[in-house]
């Protein structure tokens, strides 16, 4: 479940997002409790609870006092919103600069793109 | 600190050593009664005399009821103060612990030896015998047991106690000094059979003709003696560190 | 909470033995503590001091704030099994053993002690003498945990046990955790199996303080520097470097401590991959050297 690439209490923040883009958590939908989630997957409650706290912060989840932590109304579509930006920053301009570097014009790449487009629609 | 606590621990601890040696206890007064009737029974064989006076055969069970108690003192330290530290005993509270035991295994070796005494008292007088003793003792008759119980109560204590300051010394400092040492360990209890005169040590006294202190005092004198040597016993029990583990 | 601090500790042993040289540390207590070390690196004897096993001669240990050698309103409290060996008598069976902890643990959980049995399959009528080493260990491990003491320490409580019964053990240790929050203190080997348990990881190697911080923060403080040589050099000029490896004209260097964001986009511009170290080879990165 975890490795070693990073914090354990940030892949715990992680994988409770992309349940919540895929849709597997709902809004409003109540998250395991930091305890359960540790039982559940062998890890310090303390570690969970950060990683459950990260998420509160961002805004992802709420907590109801005495009863749980519940998934943002808007947690989807800030977690959309921010993947999209960082779409550009992550994925798209190391592209670009990858295609300078090893010298494939700008041109190819949006042809490429709108052949790919083309053949989605068709 | 609490006293109250230290006695509630203390008090477990002796519980706890009470229920590890009475099965031997047991079985040592079990083995010590049918040794005893056996013998009993082999003498009224073979003598068969009648009308006079003849020697208490139970006055030698008295070395059993020394040695034995002095070996179970020997392993109070060694297999019972790790598990008393490692159950979060203090070493004070296993002093006390030790202590009581000592008392309790001296008592129950007490009565047994003046139940023995009644009972061949009893046995010799169907016979129109009269047990004598051939060491001295603090008391004359066997039937005496409110004199059999406290010499023979302060002499085995004092055994056992010299068990557990060996076996401790040996938990402590592991073989080779103790071993050099063994006199000195077993001084205080020397002491008291010195002090008391009773039994095998009564007869090395008189042997060297040396005069026994009246009864009153003997008996005073040997309950300091045993009560400062529980004392030290105590004291160094405190020092112990638990030694560590073998791989 | 079973806080403990240690100030300038140093235990000698006879023979000029070293085992605790001069060390400081305060755990603040109500975590799980891994103690990590190379055999013969002190841990056994600072927990045995901890747990009032052994006298403190030079330095302090202060659980609560006080001195747990002969001090019995803390000594109940505090639970050690270095090995099943201490917590049992030759003579006894499993439930004599089992007897004697409740007698002695203020918060002892028979029901739990039982459940422990049950789990890891000890016959409870059975002599301790008889239980083979697996089955030893658990023993210590049932007692250790049902007794419930606010600080728990157990030292390298899994030997001879098999790997369903460590992890079975694992298990029951963390769920006994979050439902009775107290300061455990696991020393082990196996850092890989248990890593993920502990809040904090505290590392000695002959008898010093290497490392103590947050398990999490500790595993992101390692990286591997691997690329061309002399880039690789470059870069981790002035870095603590804890090893080195070198493949042809590529270099692999084990770093210790933070890289910030602006080192990392360097590391990128050279060509420089960085990948994070395990906490299992960051241990042994750190407490390499001559065996103690």
């Amino acid at each position: 479940m975890f490795d070693d690439r990073s914090p354990i209490y940030h892949q715990i923040a992680e994988s409770i997002k992309n349940d919540i883009l895929s849709g597997e958590l709902g809004a409003d939908e109540q998250v395991m409790s930091t305890n359960q989630y540790a039982a559940y997957y062998r890890i310090n409650p303390a570690t969970a609870a950060k990683g459950f706290q990260q998420l509160v912060d961002e805004g992802v989840l709420y907590k109801r006092r005495g009863i749980g932590m519940f998934v943002s109304p808007d947690a989807r579509d800030m977690l959309l919103a921010q993947r999209r930006e960082h779409f550009f920053a992550d994925v798209v301009e190391p592209m670009v600069a990858e295609a300078r570097v090893i010298g494939i014009p700008l041109d190819d790449v949006v042809a490429r793109i709108h052949s790919l487009k083309a053949e989605e629609s068709a | 600190m609490s006293s109250s606590l230290t006695y509630r621990r203390a008090r477990a601890s002796f519980q706890d050593l009470a229920k590890g040696l009475s099965v031997s206890v047991l079985w040592f007064v079990v083995i010590v009664a049918v040794i005893f009737l056996v013998i009993g029974m082999l003498v009224q064989l073979t003598t068969n005399g009648g009308g006079e006076a003849s020697e208490s055969i139970w006055e030698n069970s008295a070395y059993a009821t020394r040695y034995f108690p002095l070996s179970m003192g020997i392993v109070i330290t060694a297999a019972y103060l790790p598990v008393a530290i490692a159950s979060g005993v203090t070493r004070r509270s296993f002093g006390w612990a030790g202590t009581a035991t000592v008392i309790a295994l001296a008592g129950v070796m007490a009565l047994l030896e003046a139940g023995g005494y009644l009972i061949e008292y009893g046995l010799y007088r169907l016979a129109d015998e009269v047990p004598t003793f051939t060491t001295p003792h603090l008391f004359t008759e066997g039937y005496q047991f409110w004199i059999i119980v406290p010499e023979v109560w302060i002499v085995v204590a004092a055994n056992v106690a010299a068990g557990w300051l060996i076996g401790s010394a040996y938990y402590k400092w592991s073989w080779f000094w103790p071993t050099i040492c063994l006199p000195l360990l077993l001084l205080p209890m020397l002491a008291v059979e010195a002090v008391m005169s009773v039994g095998w040590a009564g007869a090395v006294m008189e042997n060297l003709d040396i005069e026994r202190l009246p009864d009153g005092v003997a008996v005073l004198v040997a309950l300091g003696l045993l009560a400062l040597t529980l004392a030290g016993i105590q004291r160094f029990v405190r020092t112990i560190d638990l030694r560590p583990q073998k791989a | 909470m079973s806080g403990i601090e240690i100030q300038n500790l140093t235990v000698r042993y006879p023979g000029d033995v070293t085992a605790i040289d001069d060390l400081t540390l305060k755990l603040e207590g109500g975590k799980i503590y891994g103690l990590l070390g190379r055999n013969g690196s002190g841990k056994t004897t600072l927990m045995s001091l901890i747990a009032a096993y052994r006298r403190v001669t030079e330095g302090t240990i202060l659980v609560d704030g006080q001195e747990p050698f002969e001090n019995e309103e803390l000594t109940q409290h505090i639970c050690l099994v270095r090995d099943s060996g201490d917590v049992v008598v030759d003579g006894d069976s499993v439930k004599g053993t089992l007897r004697r902890a409740r007698r002695f643990r203020p918060y002892w959980d028979e029901e739990f002690a039982q459940r422990l049995l049950d789990t890891f399959q000890l016959p409870s009528k059975r002599g301790v003498a008889k239980l083979s080493r697996g089955q030893k260990s658990a023993l210590g491990i049932t007692v250790g945990l049902a007794s419930r003491a606010p600080l728990t320490m157990l030292d390298e409580a899994y030997l001879g046990m098999d790997a369903p019964s460590r992890y079975a053990f694992y298990d029951i240790l963390l769920e006994d955790y979050i439902e009775n929050p107290r300061t455990i203190i696991l020393s082990t080997h196996l850092i890989e199996e248990v890593g993920r348990l502990f809040e904090q990881v505290v590392i000695i190697d002959r008898g010093r303080l290497v490392v103590h911080d947050d398990t999490d923060s500790l595993r992101m403080r390692g990286a591997a520097v691997v690329g061309p040589a002399v880039a690789v050099d470059d870069f981790t000029t002035g870095m603590t470097i804890l090893g080195e490896q070198r493949l042809g004209g590529t270099k692999s260097v084990t770093v210790y401590g933070e890289i910030d964001p602006d080192a990392r986009a360097v590391a990128a511009d050279w060509g420089l991959e960085l990948s994070p170290v395990a906490l299992q080879d960051l241990f042994v990165h750190l407490t390499k050297g001559d065996p103690a």
